[in-house]
């Protein structure tokens, strides 16, 4: 891989190497937390709604598995902030007064309402009451949002620079207006784009883990509401998130066209109307794509909606601005294919719930647990596409990857990437195996929280509470 | 002060003391949240910038 390449050249893609692999880890733990934290604060408004004590076990339950992704997204972020030093000083020096502050309103969020509210929802029912304690779970959710709020403005910047003035040494200072650098043209679609994926993580781990209980126990009631709950939002809000990706690809037409080439796989321009490429192999050597299996003029009709409208191919761009194809088309293509094969699910529970059998079908429940992984693989797919797709520039157009680089020898960086995939393994390997062991127990009535309460009631030994007996449609 | 029956469960205690006391209990976790997530990135700063990191 590294042969022909001078030593230069080789840290920047270690570089490369190491920012991907450690940004992969870290979104997995955000795009779980923030779906995850809007539950709880759905489960305990739910509980204080309906007094149910389902609710709050479920709430309970998922607060546990919920603390530790917590902290591992808190871990592994660390890690991208040490980069920005280490590997890429360049592109910090340039960008640094424009993304600068956004990222630490992002880092204020984290510890004033993420971090500081998560103490009180560990710790705090026993002494704050049940009304203040929502409010820090509301605190929680809403600071996860804002958290992503932040970080994606300052990812959209780099996609879609806008709102700010160059500097006498090239660095990119901030203009007149704040808004329009966090309100970029891109950032709107990316963040309802982001922010819906992460519900749908969310709710499909959910749906596995309230799934995997009804195969055992088709009666368990916490069970069927998890599932119940995470099917609603397969149904609903998949059709939903392909609409926004549609508008959000859109968007990327308007204003990173090579993205968009990459993605379709269209090499070469097409003035009658460009077809969908369902399957393909990219050759970038030869810039063609081959064994392609097409759809004639359907790419046409969904970007431009006219079957017959030109679609501009690679081929318009100059060789040295053009995104690597390969991966971005193959990126773009699992992330879609799990959209809709979450859709599919979605409706297969609607169907299965208007026939009264959504916790009758073994197969769907089966299916739902298979699907338990695609938001995580469906997320960091879609983040591939994009990331890879504006190659070769960090700041779109204006500062390429290249010239963003720390001076950095190769050997020092392929000895920290081999240390963070030694040590990302284990770390993170030891709390997903403790979150999935924490999975394996089905909610129970009476679940433990994460605060024990030594003058609650001690029962009887051989009295086991009953189930509750309620209605879970 | 008021008397709380003992047989109540966390929350529902929680809720028989006034409700400065119980903002003065949130006050103190979400302070003592944060400290603790302040001197963890004080470590790691000071790590970072010592000079054989």
């Amino acid at each position: 891989m590294f042969a022909g390449m001078d030593a230069q050249a080789a840290a920047l893609v270690l570089a490369r190497m190491q920012f991907a692999f450690t940004v992969s880890f870290h979104f997995i733990f955000p795009a779980f937390s923030i779906g995850l934290a809007s539950y709880l604060a759905v489960l305990e408004a739910l509980w204080l709604k309906t007094g149910k004590d389902l609710y709050l076990d479920l709430f309970r339950y998922w607060l546990k598995i919920f603390s530790v992704a917590f902290a591992m997204g808190v871990v592994s972020g660390l890690v991208m902030s040490y980069q920005f030093g280490t590997n890429w000083s360049v592109f910090s020096d340039k960008v640094g007064g424009v993304i600068g502050p956004l990222m630490a309103y992002e880092v204020l969020t984290a510890f004033f309402l993420e971090a500081g509210f998560l103490g009180v929802m560990l710790f705090g029912m026993n002494r704050v009451g049940r009304g203040l304690h929502f409010a820090a779970t509301l605190m929680v959710a809403v600071g996860t949002f804002i958290s992503a709020f932040w970080i994606l403005s300052v990812n959209s910047w780099m996609q879609t620079p806008t709102g700010f003035e160059m500097g006498p040494n090239g660095e990119f200072l901030p203009g007149p207006s704040w808004t329009a650098i966090i309100f970029n043209p891109s950032f709107p679609y990316r963040l309802v784009h982001t922010v819906i994926a992460a519900y749908l993580t969310t709710a499909f781990v959910v749906g596995a883990v309230g799934a995997w209980h009804l195969l055992k126990d088709r009666a368990n009631l916490h069970a069927r509401k998890m599932f119940s709950m995470a099917m609603w939002m397969a149904a609903l809000v998949a059709p939903v998130q392909i609409l926004v990706g549609d508008a959000h690809g859109l968007n990327t037409l308007e204003h990173q066209s090579a993205k968009v080439m990459a993605m379709e796989g269209h090499y070469q321009s097409h003035p009658d109307g460009a077809p969908l490429y369902l399957f393909g192999i990219p050759d970038d050597a030869n810039q063609k794509l081959d064994y392609a299996i097409a759809i004639p003029k359907a790419s046409s009709l969904i970007l431009k909606h006219d079957p017959d409208a030109p679609l501009a191919g690679l081929d318009t761009i100059a060789p040295d601005k053009r995104p690597p194809v390969w991966i971005v088309f193959w990126s773009f293509r699992i992330m879609v294919g799990l959209g809709f094969l979450m859709l599919g699910l979605g409706l297969w529970s609607l169907l299965a719930r208007t026939r009264k059998k959504l916790y009758d079908w073994p197969m769907l429940h089966r299916l739902a647990v298979l699907m338990g992984p695609s938001g995580f693989v469906a997320v960091i797919a879609g983040w591939v596409t994009t990331e890879v797709g504006r190659q070769p520039w960090t700041v779109y157009g204006l500062l390429r990857t290249a010239d963003s680089v720390s001076p950095i020898a190769a050997p020092a960086v392929a000895t920290s990437l081999a240390a963070f995939v030694v040590v990302y393994f284990a770390v993170f390997g030891i709390g997903t195996w403790y979150i999935l062991h924490l999975m394996k127990d089905a909610p129970h009535p009476h679940e433990p929280g994460p605060e024990q309460d030594e003058r609650a009631p001690i029962r009887s030994a051989g009295i086991t509470p009953a189930q509750q007996q309620e209605e879970v449609e | 002060m008021a008397i709380i029956d003992p047989r109540l469960d966390g929350a529902d205690r929680a809720e028989a003391t006034p409700l400065w006391q119980r903002l003065g209990w949130m006050a103190a976790i979400w302070l003592g949240s944060v400290l603790t997530l302040g001197a963890v990135a004080t470590v790691i700063r000071y790590w970072l910038n010592s000079p054989q990191s």
